[in-house]
């Protein structure tokens, strides 16, 4: 479903150039729920930022469901998001001014769905996550694991897709981290979770380590985090 | 609607519901702003005057000039026949002394069979009898020059005997018209007839043409009282301004929520729909303001109906059609309001999504070109002010705070920045709000719009007041106030300088007599001007350059010393203008004038003639002994020209006294009439009324803004006070970017009035 072929990514001109990304190769399989660890800097939101088409990189191709995202238009971009993808970040995941059904039922209305039916499909993806009761409710209102689970929601409403996660327990206390991930792990098709916290990298299906901008695998990586990496697998 | 587009509609709502204290400064400006259109609509609705309120139920009013082809009772026997339903009234003429027109008094009839007095009784009753007269109180204003408490109760010494004032009466169509009413029937030797018809139009269009009739009355004039057009000129400026702020205002807005755009675009939404989601929220805070702006005018207009009246200056008819301003003036204010968020809904859709979800800014590139832009624009603001001043052009003196405005925001970031400089060497306080100021640039110079607008529009219109002022300063005086001219009624025609007749130099003789013994340091002289019989010159074939008193209104008002320290110079004398008008005519002028024993003599030519008699006029401080020489008087006599007397002036040592001229126009009698130097009235206290209403309103708006910019800071300060800063630094920081602000705005609001009056 996702297939990064030696992906650059940089930034700035001349000698001020960076590279954020550096020759990333990866596959993500349908079903297949793959954890991305790594410290801080190391390029782990940018990776997820090229796979949702938020940037498009400098060399490589990143293709989703076998398009290239990188040569798609604006637009296209935006509607493959639409269509298959998923975003849940750390914090501010929900529009303030909306209730709880009317964040999930959003990307339906967005796409053209009727206003009743997409707040029907809402109800329905509330109750997956266990929030039916909090339809009407702010984000104000809720607690955090509350509206991660809401973020949730709205990332798998409309049938089956794939999850860009971005810390997504990285505000919660450990019991509400957890079942956020089991429910990413339950509700998603596919997907890519970024986490600094290995037991929430535990619910994945594998974990691979950023360094610098590139790919460690197994094994070759530092000792610590890897060698515990290498150890849950 | 697309389920897509009500669903960020729904968002524009609620965020503009959910931010309300945010959006407040911008729903009020576009609030004040609908209400003063919906205002201005409405009174440019009623300006053109209604010609039922002149005519009564008449379909029009035809004005029938005597001429030898075409008797006055000829026409009036025709349109008799010719039309039902008629109501003829008779012009007459009487001339006053002390006026320098004659008044042109109507008989119309009350009864008449079209109905309704075309006109309202303000105080005593319509004249019954000859010898009565009605006067509109513009007549009557204008009468005061001469007789001081002229109203009802004062007589009036005509040629025609005298004429006892014993109604005043306004013309509902005009406020300001300077008419007088008879008794029906009382006038012997019309001048010229009044017809009110009701019929067909084509008919009276044929009747008129049939009868080479000119003036001819319609529905509405097309005239706009100049209240309505500044009213609009200004609610169309406060616009503009209006969009700038509000435009500046969305931004910022947008920019805080840059992270729920983000959040927008991740999950799918085009670029197009993240920009409807800027405009979202535009239409909302625009038809908030809307629906709160257009009710406040509807109450505003409803219920100052009679200051309505007195600022278009006619009777305002009850007509359901003039609240069709109210949804013009909705859409207006909607559609500004969501163009003002075109630009941050292009910017904000710009921004790439991975920026927006960390809520980073494009780091803003200063731009040399909008600096030198603002630069330019800060120059041209009060250049266009002084030119305003100086050419009385009122819309370029409304044009101006806009650029200024313009000029500023272009400016604030570079302002901002030199302002942090400064408050670096300050408090922690000081440096803190400069370098918020300078973070902040988008509400920086949002706050600098808003408070040099709502500064400079009162500002502005103090100028602009100022320049009328200095306009009607610049005006020549009709007399110095301590001469006098005395002369012949007949000769008091509109726009005739000379006359031909002879003066009743009996009559004279009496009452120069008279005025002696009234003015007994005066000294009298006869003025001899040389006349065509055949020709009698015109204030128009004078020309400009000169000023001719003839053309000077009698209403003047402006104190006496006020007036002989700005125009030590530009005292004019009948004479002088006559020799002048006769020297550009080339039509056997005089050789050269003796101004108080020196001569000056004339050029041959028509133009030298007329450069140094101007000279000469120049030279002249004030009335002298003028007299006309003849070098040649063989010449003159050939052409039939002599020098008779034109009039007697009167030169005293100290101005004429105003209680003296009600004697000194009693004692011109009958068949003279005697001209004074106007005489001062009350100011109208303008200025005053500008600076009263505008300065509040100023302030309360200045005071939003700064609630706006605390509100903004507030988070910031909190975070200070987690840090361990006291109340009184966190009050100090708050007090300090209130200071920036407003200093700033106020040096850019009074830069505008100080320059345009330098």
């Amino acid at each position: 479903m996702i297939h990064l072929s030696d992906v650059v990514f940089r930034v700035g001109d001349g000698a001020e150039a960076r590279t954020i990304i550096d020759g990333v190769s990866l596959a993500v399989a349908e079903g297949e729920l793959v954890a991305v660890m790594g410290p801080s800097g190391s390029g782990k939101s940018t990776l997820l930022s090229l796979v949702g088409g938020l940037i498009t990189p400098t060399s490589g191709t990143v293709c989703v469901d076998g398009r290239d995202v990188g040569a798609m238009s604006y637009d296209e971009r935006a509607k493959l998001r639409l269509d298959r993808l998923g975003y849940v970040f750390q914090e501010l995941n929900l529009v303030a001014s909306l209730t709880a059904g009317e964040n999930v039922s959003l990307p339906l209305e967005l796409s053209g769905v009727r206003t009743r039916d997409a707040r029907r499909e809402a109800r329905a993806a509330l109750g997956r996550v266990g929030l039916e009761d909090r339809f009407g409710a702010y984000p104000d209102d809720l607690s955090g694991g509350e509206r991660q689970r809401v973020a949730i929601a709205r990332a798998t409403i409309g049938g089956a897709r794939l999850i860009l996660a971005d810390e997504p327990s990285g505000a919660l206390d450990s019991v509400n981290a957890h079942a956020i991930a089991a429910l990413l792990r339950r509700t998603a098709t596919a997907g890519l979770l970024v986490t600094h916290d290995e037991s929430i990298a535990a619910h994945a299906d594998r974990v691979v380590l950023m360094q610098d901008g590139r790919l460690q695998t197994p094994g070759t990586a530092p000792a610590g985090p890897a060698t515990t990496l290498a150890a849950l697998r | 609607m697309k389920p897509s587009l009500r669903a960020l509609l729904r968002w524009g709502a609620r965020h503009v519901l959910r931010e309300r204290k945010q959006y407040l400064l911008m729903v009020l400006t576009l609030a004040s702003v609908a209400a003063v259109m919906t205002v201005a609509g409405i009174a440019v609705w009623h300006s053109s005057r209604p010609v039922e309120g002149a005519t009564g139920s008449a379909k029009a009013e035809l004005d029938v000039a005597p001429s030898a082809a075409r008797p006055i009772d000829g026409v009036v026997r025709a349109a008799r026949r010719q039309f039902q339903r008629l109501d003829v009234s008779y012009r007459g003429s009487l001339k006053m002394s002390g006026v320098s027109g004659d008044l042109r008094p109507l008989d119309r009839d009350l009864g008449g069979v079209l109905g309704g007095a075309p006109f309202e009784v303000l105080s005593g009753h319509y004249p019954r009898w000859n010898g009565e007269l009605a006067v509109t109180p513009a007549l009557a204003r204008l009468l005061r020059e001469i007789y001081p408490r002229a109203g009802v109760g004062t007589t009036l010494t005509t040629r025609a005997g005298d004429r006892r004032i014993v109604g005043l009466v306004r013309d509902p169509a005009n406020y300001d018209d300077l008419a007088a009413y008879v008794a029906p029937g009382t006038i012997e030797k019309p001048v010229s007839a009044v017809l009110l018809i009701d019929a067909p139009g084509e008919e009276i269009f044929d009747f008129a043409d049939q009868h080479g009739i000119q003036s001819f009355g319609s529905v509405g004039d097309g005239a706009f009282s100049p209240f309505a057009v500044y009213a609009l000129a200004g609610a169309l400026s406060a616009l503009l301004l209006t969009v700038l702020i509000a435009s500046l205002g969305y931004l910022i807005s947008a920019q805080r929520r840059l992270r729920e755009f983000g959040l927008l675009s991740a999950v799918g939404a085009t670029r197009r729909q993240v920009r409807f989601a800027v405009l979202a929220s535009a239409l909302c805070v625009g038809i908030a303001g809307a629906v709160v702006g257009t009710l406040a005018g509807f109450f505003l207009s409803a219920s100052t109906s009679d200051a309505l009246e007195l600022l278009v200056r006619h009777d305002v008819m009850p007509d359901p059609r003039q609240w069709l301003v109210l949804p013009v003036v909705f859409v207006v204010v909607v559609v500004a309001s969501v163009a003002g968020a075109l630009q941050p809904a292009r910017a904000i859709g710009r921004i790439p999504v991975s920026d927006a979800l960390s809520a980073r800014r494009p780091r803003p590139r200063p731009s040399r070109a909008m600096q030198t832009c603002g630069v330019v624009l800060l120059i041209s603001a009060p250049v266009l002010l002084a030119w305003a001043d100086r050419a009385e052009r009122v819309a370029v003196a409304w044009l101006a705070p806009v650029v200024l405005v313009l000029a500023l925001c272009l400016l604030a970031p570079a302002l901002a920045r030199v302002a942090a400089r400064i408050a670096g060497l300050g408090t922690f306080g000081a440096r803190f709000a400069g370098r918020d100021l300078v973070r902040h640039r988008q509400r920086t110079a949002m706050s600098l719009a808003a408070l040099t607008a709502v500064l400079a529009v009162p500002m502005t219109l103090f100028t602009v007041i100022g320049s009328a002022d200095t306009a009607r300063d610049r005006q020549p005086p009709n007399l110095p106030p301590n001469v006098l001219i005395l002369r012949d009624a007949a000769s008091a025609e509109a726009g005739q300088v000379l006359h031909r007749r002879e003066q009743p130099q009996r009559a004279a003789r009496a009452a120069l007599s008279r005025i002696k013994a009234l003015l007994p340091d005066a000294r009298i002289a006869p003025i001899l001007v040389p006349v065509d019989p055949a020709r009698p010159l015109s204030t128009s074939e004078l020309g400009a350059g000169v000023p001719a008193y003839e053309s000077v209104r009698l209403d003047y008002k402006r104190p006496r010393d006020k007036l002989r320290s700005q125009h030590p110079t530009w005292i004019a004398t009948p004479d002088l203008l006559a020799a002048w008008g006769l020297a550009r005519l080339g039509t056997g002028g005089p050789d050269a004038l003796s101004i108080s024993g020196e001569v000056v003599k004339l050029g041959s030519t028509r133009s030298a003639g007329a450069q140094e008699l101007r000279s000469a006029a120049l030279k002249v401080p004030e009335a002298a002994d003028i007299a006309p020489i003849w070098l040649n008087p063989q010449t003159a006599q050939r052409r039939g020209l002599t020098a008779k007397p034109c009039c007697w002036m009167a030169v005293t040592a100290k101005p004429i006294p105003d209680e003296l001229d009600a004697k000194l126009v009693a004692a011109s009698g009958r068949d003279l009439v005697v001209l004074l130097a106007s005489k001062e009235a009350a100011p109208v206290p303008l200025r005053a009324y500008a600076l009263a209403v505008g300065l509040p309103v100023s302030l309360i708006l200045v005071l939003l803004a700064l609630a706006a910019g605390r509100a903004e800071a507030a988070r910031e300060l909190r975070l200070l006070s987690t840090i361990g800063a006291s109340r009184a630094a966190l009050r100090g920081i708050a007090a300090s970017q209130a200071f920036a602000l407003s200093a700033a705005a106020a040096v850019a609001a009074t830069c505008a009035p100080r320059t345009s009056r330098g």
